[in-house]
């Protein structure tokens, strides 16, 4: 597995969006402004300055819940293999692609405007693994759009550019398009919003966000294991009063009580904790967090540094359980600080 | 421009019940052309840690006047604001429209531009509340 991540936000007018696994360039100063956090899809709107947006729009295949006791018995059958997997029933693209521009439709019809719409035929791309179909829109305003599934991870995605009669929906389109994948390819989940880019395994699910104008908390949860990413804005007030080592102290609360200083991380100064709590009052309740479970996550490994030239300060905290690796460098070397900057 | 006679109806009907009142349709280009300006009568001095100290005058009444008989009334309040809030409030001088200061407060902080334009409004918004500060647009040179 590679350490670093790559720096696809290096190019300065450029900003990225990862998104449960959704990942995807666009230009500068484009923002987050919707998502959702559906069980088995998902939805993303990404606001420009002026008024172009980006949608996109995706489905996950899955098997439907389990209700009678026949139907726990199957699901237990075919994951000891004794009977074959269900095969999928693969949602029809044109179909969903039609409903879709129906429901786009009856948005141009308020403003009273004509609508026409365009479907290309279905392609094959990313050496066969998608099946696409590109299209376009207008009424009112136009839009530039594609859906294809991927057979790789058996998402369903539908992304278009929206703008009005004269902003450039095919040029932002095709840099959209091309800079899309819809799922990690090294085992690990792109996380980059508000210039923030970070990453982590991709079976660690997100549980808790935070998006606050100045702060940032992305809270991801495998089993009983805990990670937290967190960005501070301002780290030249924030540390006026307080060194690192203090303000990590009294803001991320570490468990462990001896602090390790003179570490680097990005080329700063990085304050970490490593260990497992010695306090009995704080072991019981990562033990009640951790639930009923045979492996507890004590274990805690957590560091911050604060980066000068964007004016932040980064923290990636670790609870894990005893046999599960040591993740905090990986995670924390793919954090990008400065050199997302966009 | 003659007013619909639904938004006449609802504008009445607000009076009394303020869920039925329209919403004012501001334009966001037009809200960021607004030069925030300082009231004249609030008194500010900044301290050596960078944070401005507002000092409001109390209004002047029969109640208060009265209220001084009986104890000592303060002639003002004050109010202390952060660093980040004593940089914005440096700006609203009526030279610097609201893009501006957000775009000063961007740089001068290194925030993400949506972060600051979402806090900065708020806070002007709040300023604005509190009669700390006005807004005025400066006339267009007609063409």
């Amino acid at each position: 597995m590679p350490t670093t991540a790559p720096n696809v936000t290096s190019a300065k007018n450029k900003t990225l969006i990862g998104w449960q696994g959704i990942r995807f360039v666009l230009p500068a100063d484009w923002n987050l402004t919707g998502f959702s956090m559906e069980p088995n899809g998902g939805y993303l709107k990404v606001d420009s300055p002026g008024t172009m947006f980006a949608q996109v729009r995706w489905t996950e295949r899955s098997a439907p819940k389990p209700r009678t006791l026949f139907d726990y018995t199957l699901q237990a059958l075919r994951r000891l293999r004794i009977i074959k997997p269900k095969v999928m029933d693969e949602p029809e693209l044109r179909s969903v692609l039609e409903a879709f521009l129906v429901d786009t439709r009856k948005q141009a019809r308020k403003s009273k405007s004509a609508f026409e719409y365009r479907i290309k035929p279905r392609v094959e791309e990313a050496g066969g693994m998608r099946q696409a179909h590109h299209f376009s829109w207008t009424g009112g305003d136009q839009g530039q759009g594609k859906i294809w599934r991927c057979s790789a991870c058996g998402r369903t995605v539908i992304a278009q550019i929206v703008g009005r009669a004269r902003d450039e929906v095919a040029q932002t389109a095709a840099g959209f398009f091309s800079s899309m994948t819809d799922h990690p390819e090294d085992g690990w989940v792109t996380w980059a919003l508000y210039d923030f880019v970070g990453a982590a395994p991709a079976d660690f699910r997100l549980v808790r966000h935070k998006l606050m104008s100045g702060y940032l908390l992305l809270e991801l949860e495998r089993r009983s294991e805990r990670l937290r990413l967190e960005r501070w804005g301002l780290a030249s007030v924030a540390l006026k009063r307080f060194t690192l080592a203090d303000w990590f102290r009294k803001v991320c609360d570490p468990p462990v009580a001896a602090l390790e200083e003179g570490v680097e991380r990005h080329g700063h100064p990085c304050v970490q904790a490593r260990g497992k709590p010695a306090n009995l009052v704080r072991t019981a309740v990562l033990w009640f967090r951790s639930g009923a479970t045979l492996r507890p996550a004590l274990w805690y490994s957590g560091c911050a540094w604060a980066c000068q030239e964007s004016n932040r300060i980064y923290a990636v905290q670790l609870w894990r359980s005893r046999r599960s690796p040591d993740l905090l460098d990986e995670v924390a070397d793919r954090c990008e600080c400065h050199g997302s900057q966009s | 421009m003659r007013m619909p006679w639904i938004a006449k109806l609802r504008t009445m009907a607000g009076r009394a019940l303020p869920f039925l009142k329209l919403a004012p349709h501001v334009d966001r280009q037009v809200v960021f052309r607004l030069r925030p300006v300082r009231n004249a009568l609030v008194e500010w001095d900044v301290n050596a840690d960078g944070e401005a100290l507002l000092r409001i005058p109390l209004r002047e009444n029969r109640v208060s006047r009265v209220l001084r008989i009986i104890a000592p009334v303060p002639s003002s309040r004050s109010i202390q604001l952060d660093e980040v809030g004593t940089f914005v409030w440096g700006l609203c001088d009526g030279s610097n429209t609201v893009e501006g200061i957000v775009q000063k407060t961007c740089l001068q902080y290194k925030m993400n531009r949506r972060e600051v334009e979402l806090s900065v409004t708020a806070y002007l918004q709040m300023l604005a509340e509190r009669n700390l500060i006005g807004f005025y647009e400066k006339a267009r040179a007609s063409k």
